[in-house]
């Protein structure tokens, strides 16, 4: 039994007939493979439209490329016959599938679109030279049927082609190996990109316009904020990057106070600590000889991180579990 | 034994575990607020950010400190009084590490995940410095004497990331010593290896069964799941061959396959079925996730020696092979069959998880006003305005 559920019945705090219930219930429960299926399922459409990418670049001299490509596109073209065909009139608040598989279904429509587009762009050209083009109507396009059949992973492929157009990369694991974040035009690019997706993330909390969507927007904007000022704090001229970076930290705070989200506020203080305390090791460095910096930044650390903990630990209160991470 | 309050932490268990039997309907709303009202006095849970955050911070001012005091004292000079004063860092650590539990009562905060994780990787530096100096043996020594200190600390302040490092280091104790044996120790190793994993598995269940034992329930699943990575990996045939090749300098020639290959075929493609299995059986996600993880491990472990189809063959048919089985397994499931189905785990559904929290919390309010207002589990808005639920 239970070892829990033999405390509460010794301490009286559960009857004998709850107890047995419970301990029933236990024995009985079957294993939920929910999580499994989806992952499983995730998992298929990944490879399975991984495969065919390959596939197509592989067999592009033989006689069978033509078919191949021909399937691409039909296997396209009915995962979104079957996800318009079963449509929900489109709503402003958050969309429930018609089903399990339909999500599923548009992904892999989704990421065989790609692949086709990519496909017709290499071998025909259909965008001339303008490769930029190539990945903008991409882009819109997932970004489109973000909106329209109400999918949170379409809008995140949709944001992170839309910033590959602009020349970033920012899927999590890579958005600072694969950035060079020391050139300028990278730095400029990204603050750009903060401000267009807080803009956005704004404009649909504002007007209540699928505001499931505002954490993603506000996710991307944070860090790219954080990442773009930080780097122009220390990479480029202070004068111009030092406003810009206090007023990141000044919209991040904000908007975590607005959504009570405690993950935001630790962004805000994350990123805003690291910013002030290599400006003030920075300064100490330039004003005082070195020895006696040394113990000087020693203690501005044991003293920036004892403020911030109290800090932290003060507002934990007045912040609820509202975060979906 | 464990430094924390056992009572506090033994409300906190009960708190969560009442959440999960409310989530499943198996209580009424006034049988958990019962319960509750009468546990008040509980250790929270820090949110995961918030734990790492204060963990990083706290572990800055612990090495700014010991940078300072260092640099004062004239500590770096010379090597001796390096180790004195490392010495002395470590008992200072571990003072603050007690007195931030007993007398602060932080549990999981960060505050003390910072001072025991650092405490211990001073006191492990400070014993290689005063004791180790074997050159050839260095390793063996390492982890002979960090072992015992590491078990320690995972029963003293139940943890879990402690339980399973104990246990990987059992394992890496097990494989040093078989390396020491020579030729015949190097041979034997994967079965020496899979044994210690199976033992150390049913030594874990048996004292998961102990139910006086249930403070560190959690510690030892954590450390069976290590057993299971490490029985199979120990048995799989790529690692064998890779690390027999590595160890004992055997290369294979065409034509040829290393000793007791077709035993190891076999272990790598049995094992995890027989985890799937089991995991049904005994409805354990440990088994039942490492065990799906393992068959991808496998499948590709084969793939590595024999190439049977092209690449984007492979993965087309797997993919496909993959949404077929998904595809089938949510009709299937939709009944119940063989302990399992489709539907999501009512207990782990957050935005129910939230509503019933409310409606405890409302409970709980309105029938222990005073209690409630002195600091409480669920006070201070923690979890409060469930009803926010719309959004989420």
């Amino acid at each position: 039994m239970n070892p829990l559920l033999k405390i509460l019945q010794d301490d009286g705090q559960l009857d004998e007939e709850t107890c047995i219930r419970i301990a029933s219930a236990e024995r009985q429960k079957p294993l939920s493979v929910f999580w499994h299926i989806r992952t499983i399922l995730y998992l298929g459409i990944s490879v399975l439209a991984g495969g065919l990418g390959i596939l197509i670049y592989k067999h592009i001299d033989t006689i069978g490329h033509a078919a191949i490509v021909a399937l691409i596109g039909l296997l396209c073209a009915s995962c979104f016959f079957y996800c318009i065909k079963n449509i929900q009139p489109f709503t402003k608040a958050k969309a429930e599938p018609p089903g399990t598989a339909y999500d599923y279904v548009l992904l892999l429509g989704c990421l065989l679109f790609i692949t086709f587009l990519g496909y017709l762009q290499w071998q025909y050209l259909v965008f001339g030279f303008r490769y930029g083009l190539a990945t903008f109507v991409p882009a819109c396009v997932l970004l489109l049927v973000a909106y329209r059949f109400d999918h949170l992973g379409i809008l995140t492929l949709g944001i992170t082609l839309f910033a590959s157009w602009l020349g970033l990369t920012i899927t999590p694991l890579q958005i600072l190996s694969g950035n060079n974040f020391s050139s300028d035009r990278i730095i400029f690019t990204g603050a750009a990109l903060a401000l267009i997706f807080s803009a956005t993330a704004y404009m649909q909390y504002k007007n209540d316009f699928k505001k499931h969507f505002v954490f993603t927007y506000m996710n991307f904007a944070v860090h790219l904020a954080g990442i773009s000022c930080l780097s122009g704090l220390f990479f480029l001229s202070s004068v111009i990057w030092l406003p810009l970076f206090l007023l990141a930290i000044f919209g991040m705070q904000y908007y975590a106070r607005l959504e009570r989200s405690f993950y935001f506020l630790l962004m805000a203080v994350l990123y805003g600590s690291i910013g002030v305390i290599y400006l003030i090791t920075r300064s100490i460095f330039i004003i005082l000889p070195d020895a006696a910096a040394v113990y000087l930044v020693f203690m501005l650390y044991i003293g920036a991180c004892a403020g911030i903990i109290s800090f932290l630990r003060k507002i934990r209160k007045s912040f609820q579990k509202n975060d979906p991470v | 034994m464990t430094l924390y309050n056992k009572q506090r932490l033994i409300n906190l268990l009960i708190y969560e575990q009442v959440k999960k039997w409310f989530g499943n309907d198996w209580i009424t709303a006034d049988q958990a607020a019962h319960i509750m009202s009468a546990r008040i006095n509980a250790y929270k849970r820090a949110h995961v950010l918030y734990r790492i955050g204060i963990f990083i911070l706290t572990s800055i001012i612990i090495f700014s400190t010991g940078g300072l005091a260092g640099l004062i004292s004239g500590s770096f000079d010379g090597e001796t009084s390096l180790r004195f004063y490392l010495l002395i860092c470590t008992g200072v650590v571990f003072f603050l590490l007690q007195f931030f539990i007993r007398e602060k009562g932080h549990f999981k905060t960060g505050v003390d995940d910072a001072l025991l994780y650092n405490g211990l990787m001073l006191l492990v530096a400070v014993i290689q410095l005063f004791f180790n100096h074997a050159d050839d043996d260095f390793m063996l020594f390492f982890v002979c004497s960090s072992l015992p200190f590491f078990i320690l600390a995972a029963i003293l302040f139940v943890d879990r990331l402690l339980a399973v490092l104990a246990m990987a280091g059992i394992a890496a104790l097990v494989f040093l010593v078989a390396l020491k044996t020579g030729d015949i120790g190097k041979l034997l190793l994967p079965f020496l290896l899979m044994a210690t994993a199976a033992v150390f598995f049913f030594l874990l269940r048996g004292m998961i069964k102990n139910n006086k034992l249930f403070l560190w329930h959690d510690c030892m699943h954590h450390a069976q799941l290590v057993s299971l990575i490490l029985f199979y990996v120990a048995g799989n045939y790529y690692v064998v061959r890779e690390a027999g090749a590595m160890l004992m300098g055997i290369s294979v020639m065409p034509g040829e396959d290393i000793p007791f290959a077709y035993f190891f075929y076999l272990l790598t493609a049995v094992i995890p079925l027989f985890y799937i299995y089991a995991g049904i059986k005994t409805k354990s996600y440990s088994l039942l996730n490492t065990g799906l993880l393992f068959i991808a491990l496998s499948i590709l472990t084969f793939r590595y020696y024999y190439h049977v189809l092209e690449i984007e063959v492979a993965m087309i048919a797997g993919g496909a092979l993959l949404m077929a089985l998904s595809f089938f397994s949510l009709r299937y499931f939709k009944t119940v069959r063989f302990g399992i189905t489709e539907e999501r785990d009512r207990e782990k559904n957050n935005s129910f998880n939230l509503a019933a929290e409310a409606l405890v919390i409302a409970q709980t309010f309105s029938k222990a006003p005073a209690q409630a207002d002195k600091g409480t589990p669920f006070g201070g808005g923690e979890f409060g305005g469930g009803g926010a639920g719309s959004n989420y």
